[in-house]
């Protein structure tokens, strides 16, 4: 399902280049759960944005679902973060001038041809994806209402409207206090069980790399096997 | 992005930027309204002065004179009248659609009356013109057209003749034949001169032109107040007002030209049938004026007023000059307009970057900023051009209570022609997704993680 090789990044931090991510290769198959860990600055975030068509700018292969990203057009980059690419940030990045409802729905709008829907079901679907995430009874709330566990599963059904193949999750505990933390892991464990999505978690939380099927350690710009 | 999905996006955006939109749409709606308010103004003028005063299809041309002035007297050198064969010329220019000839009376001529109209019955000197009806059939129809009545009708009263005609007394007429009245043609100026000026003078009434058609006096040829002896016999005529019209002498009466060739043989000779003082020449296709105008000149006649080309010309460069001040201050709004949506996207920047991490391209997110701008500058166009026709009714109210009445006094001032609305709404759009581009442009540039990234 994802396929990395001889990938490299490197932020101009003048005077001098600072590459986070030294050659790496990675294969993960369809299904997979797959835990990335490491320091903080280590590169786990470019790393997923890279993954998700969120960075183009690197050196090395990507494919997502066969496709190599650096192949594709903006418009088939947006196509794939729009249906095949599902992100949920650490930051949540939900837009609070819209209601929870409508901030899941977000991604109809820019469903391409075959994928759109009209307003009714798209906000159909929403209310079904918020009932999977538990927040059925918040859909008419702005995000300014929701506590940080709300927020973070808002981000996580956001992140399923499109129905995607793959799921990357930044640091999704992250902002979380432990109980919180459990129940967004259990979440998203129940996600990958029931939806069977490829899941990609970049994390400090030793939890969710107990359930990963696969546990990575990026230091020094290089990923290995964790054992 | 759908279209369903670019409209509710920009639905979205439009109500949420909505008062921010309103600011810079300010400036557009200001702009696009004296744009339309200073063009419409313009191209009004243009049309009274170049369809009324000035009718740049028509010209009257007169022969060219050289002057010799020895002291007080100026000598003409040449002849200073126009024959029947320099008429067939300009008719037979290829531009020229129709050469109308103007004669003037060569005698003195009085007018009297008008007591029934103004109360007290007035004399004057007048000067005549005689013109082709042809010319005036717009403002005066079939009356203009002199004809003698055929075989005589005899009467005892002027309800025995026919329309246009009165029964003769020996004075005007023979006595006991129905004779017809002398069409008289006057200009619209002088009704205002009247109004304006001899009316307070004399302590007159003042004239509404509607009465004034169908007014009768009576006019003596041959015979002058001013010379004790005139040419020693003299033509009475009893004369009727059958129209007002800008083509007739602006200071006199304007007679059918047939009258006053008439007239002017019997007071000189046959040879005066075929002199004529100036004509008016018509020509096909406005564009060729400059290319006929050559051309008389060339058969030794002068255009007598190039007031219509200097006015055209006057006209034409105040047009472009309100153009260039008006898209101006377009461009200018069109800054402000840039100023706001720079701010949006400056504020929305991560907002954006959320919007790409979902799915939306580069072309989505330009697309729904320009179209927003879009819509915001179709609707400031509107408006503005709403407040410019409304601007314009209320000058022209304004105008029509407060202005005193003037020769050629339009009804309105501003002409708001279709090409002028729809291009002045093409302009606010133009305006706006161009003040756009570059905050949309600026939008896109970086990645969405690069732009998440951001604190």
């Amino acid at each position: 399902m994802i396929r990395l090789q001889q990938l490299y990044k490197a932020y101009d931090r003048r005077p001098r280049e600072c590459e986070v991510l030294r050659g790496i290769d990675l294969d993960v198959t369809e299904g997979a759960f797959v835990s990335i860990v490491g320091r903080s600055g280590s590169g786990k975030t470019t790393l997923l944005n890279i993954i998700g068509g969120l960075d183009t700018r690197y050196r090395g292969t990507v494919a997502v679902g066969g496709r190599t990203l650096a192949d594709l057009a903006d418009d088939e980059l947006s196509e794939l973060r729009n249906s095949t690419v599902g992100h949920v940030f650490q930051a949540y990045h939900l837009l609070d001038h819209l209601t929870a409802a409508e901030n899941v729905a977000v991604p109809a709008l820019f469903a391409r041809r075959g994928r759109a829907l009209s307003a009714a079901r798209a906000r159909r679907r929403a209310q079904a994806i918020l009932e999977e995430v538990g927040l059925a009874d918040r859909a008419a709330d702005r995000p300014g209402l929701l506590s940080g566990g709300e927020r973070q599963r808002l981000a996580l059904a956001r992140a399923l409207f499109g129905e995607p193949a793959v799921l990357l999750c930044d640091e999704p505990t992250g902002n979380l206090d432990s109980a919180t933390g459990s129940e967004m892991i259990d979440l998203l464990n129940r996600v990958h069980r029931e939806r069977g999505v490829t899941l990609l978690v970049a994390t400090h939380d030793e939890t969710i790399c107990r359930g990963g099927e696969f546990v990575f350690e990026l230091d020094g710009g290089v990923l290995t096997e964790a054992t | 992005m759908s279209r369903r999905g670019l409209i509710r996006l920009v639905g979205v955006e439009l109500r949420r930027h909505f008062g921010r939109l309103i600011v810079g749409g300010v400036g557009v709606v200001l702009g696009i309204a004296a744009l339309v308010f200073f063009l419409g103004l313009m191209l009004g003028i243009r049309q009274v002065v170049l369809g009324d005063v000035f009718p740049l299809d028509r010209f009257e041309v007169e022969p060219r004179v050289r002057n010799l002035d020895v002291l007080i007297l100026r000598f003409a050198l040449g002849s200073d009248t126009i024959d029947q064969e320099k008429l067939d010329r300009l008719a037979d220019l290829p531009e020229v659609a129709a050469v109308y000839p103007k004669m003037k009376v060569t005698v003195p001529a009085v007018a009297s009356g008008g007591g029934s109209l103004l109360g007290t019955g007035l004399q004057t000197e007048v000067v005549a013109d005689g013109i082709d009806p042809a010319l005036v059939i717009d403002d005066a129809g079939d009356a203009f057209f002199w004809s003698e009545i055929g075989p005589a009708v005899p009467c005892s009263s002027s309800r025995q003749c026919p329309q246009n005609a009165y029964c003769g007394n020996g004075i005007y007429g023979r006595v006991g034949e129905c004779r017809r009245y002398l069409p008289v043609l006057l200009s619209p100026h002088l009704l205002e001169i009247y109004n304006g000026s001899l009316r307070r003078a004399y302590d007159l009434p003042r004239l509404n032109p509607e009465v004034a058609i169908g007014f009768e006096f009576e006019m003596a040829f041959g015979v002058s107040t001013l010379q004790r002896s005139g040419p020693g016999r003299a033509v009475r005529e009893r004369a009727r007002i059958v129209g007002f019209s800008d083509r007739a002498i602006a200071l006199g009466v304007t007679l059918p030209l047939e009258f006053v060739r008439d007239l002017n043989v019997e007071f000189s000779s046959s040879k005066a049938a075929g002199v004529y003082h100036s004509a008016i020449v018509e020509v096909a296709d406005r564009a060729a004026l400059p290319a006929v105008v050559e051309k008389v000149q060339g058969m030794d006649l002068v255009v007598k007023d190039r007031g219509a080309q200097r006015a055209a010309a006057m006209v034409a460069v105040s047009i472009v000059l309100i153009a260039i001040m008006g898209g101006t201050m377009v461009a200018i709004a069109a800054l402000s307009v840039a100023h706001v949506f720079l701010v949006i996207v400056l504020h929305r920047k991560r907002e954006i970057g959320v919007l790409r991490a979902v799915g939306a391209s580069k072309a989505d997110i330009g697309t729904a900023i320009l179209a927003q701008a879009a819509i915001v500058g179709c609707a400031a166009g509107a408006l503005g051009i709403a407040a410019a026709a409304a601007a314009g009714r209320f000058v022209d109210s304004l105008a029509a209570a407060r202005i005193p009445d003037f020769p050629y006094k339009p009804d309105t001032f501003f002409l708001f022609p279709w090409w002028l609305l729809i291009g002045a709404l093409a302009v606010a759009v133009l305006a706006c997704v161009v003040g756009a581009a570059v905050p949309a442009a600026h939008a896109v540039r970086r990645d969405p993680a690069e732009v998440l990234a951001m604190p």
